[in-house]
């Protein structure tokens, strides 16, 4: 399984922030929330889209998506927690 | 871009290049150039207002704004707007933007240069509030209504509107923008770094009156490099901008009260 990673070392320091911006497919958004730095790892950029087919609503498999899901998760949990 | 007839007199500090010399063994401390920032007056003449679909009501003041100078507050006061649209909004890229905005040139910059602009906002509370942004920064074309050529980044405020709505002070880039959004924040001070024909990027921190310490602090990429041309160097410019929060309009009469202050260098790092 590739690796993704969190750029997120003082989780105590979050504060929510007001954003608004465009997503990569151009639509925008305006929210407060959480800003959670994903880094996906050069060389394993790849692999992750090899397990991914936008054309398959059931894609990424379970076992991706969770690996994926959990990381964040974990992540806006410890910032959560913080507050 | 409309004509300057009138040079503007900028009184924002320009930091020379220096050079390094390192200390031998004498504890001698680095060089450092100590900045005192200009308070912004949009009435002293060196400002343009361009303002496309009349927002601002020009009948107040000096073009729209008066300057406290004892207190380093700008009032500016708008015409008024019946029906909204995300073009009002500073922070939005849907339909261009046709928020007013007040602009002049920054002596010797250029898109190619290494341009640092540090602003600080400090919002007056006691007027009462309406769904507002405001941007000050830096620009390659300000009296573009296109996002991707005006090519702005700056210091940014916003406010909901209602009392009970927080201000939110932090970065605008482009048409896009991230802000520490708290009850408790009284200013925010924001820097913003171009170079080399990219927008670059930008930090925030905002801060409380009563402790006078930080609440909150962020930062937000442009992702931008505005492509003007390789080797063309053309002139970028302060800008200070009024628009919406969201797409709602304007009640005639409502006023912005703040406190904006700025200073901007031109780096050179060819000279070491």
């Amino acid at each position: 399984m590739p690796e993704i990673f969190i750029d997120f070392p003082e989780p105590d320091t979050a504060q929510p922030e007001a954003v608004s911006g465009q997503g990569v497919d151009g639509t925008s958004f305006d929210t407060e929330g959480f800003v959670i730095p994903v880094v996906v790892p050069l060389d394993q950029a790849q692999a992750w889209l090899d397990l991914y087919d936008p054309a398959n609503q059931y894609s990424p498999d379970a076992a991706t998506s969770r690996e994926i899901a959990r990381t964040v998760l974990d992540a806006l949990k410890a910032i959560v927690e913080a507050q | 871009m409309s004509d300057i007839t009138t040079p503007p007199s900028c009184s924002d500090v320009v930091v020379p290049a220096h050079t390094c010399t390192p200390g031998g063994g004498g504890g001698a401390s680095g060089p450092v150039v100590p900045v005192t920032s200009e308070v912004v007056d949009l009435t002293d003449g060196s400002w343009t207002l361009y303002d496309p679909d009349g927002l601002i009501d020009t009948s107040y003041g000096t073009n729209g704004a008066t300057f406290d100078s004892g207190t380093g507050f700008t009032t500016i006061k708008m015409a008024g707007l019946a029906v909204g649209d995300f073009k009002y909004m500073i922070a939005a890229l849907n339909n261009g933007h046709f928020w007013p905005r007040w602009y002049r040139a920054i002596d010797g910059a250029d898109n190619l240069k290494t341009v640092q602009m540090t602003t600080e906002f400090v919002n007056d509370a006691t007027v009462t509030p309406w769904a507002r942004s405001i941007c000050l920064g830096v620009a390659n074309d300000p009296t573009s209504t296109d996002p991707n050529i005006m090519d702005g980044t700056g210091g940014f405020f916003r406010h909901g509107g209602s009392p009970s709505n927080a201000t939110q002070y932090g970065v605008w880039m482009i048409a896009s923008q991230t802000s520490g959004s708290n009850l408790a924040n009284s200013r925010g001070v924001a820097t913003v770094l171009r170079s080399r024909d990219s927008l670059g990027s930008g930090a925030f921190i905002t801060s409380r009156d009563d402790t006078g310490r930080a609440i909150a602090s962020g930062t937000r990429n442009s992702n931008f490099n505005a492509g003007i041309g390789a080797g063309d160097a053309v002139p970028v410019y302060h800008i200070l901008g009024i628009g919406t929060y969201g797409s709602g309009g304007i009640v005639a009469g409502s006023l912005v009260k703040m406190r904006f202050a700025q200073t901007s260098s031109i780096i050179d790092f060819t000279g070491a």
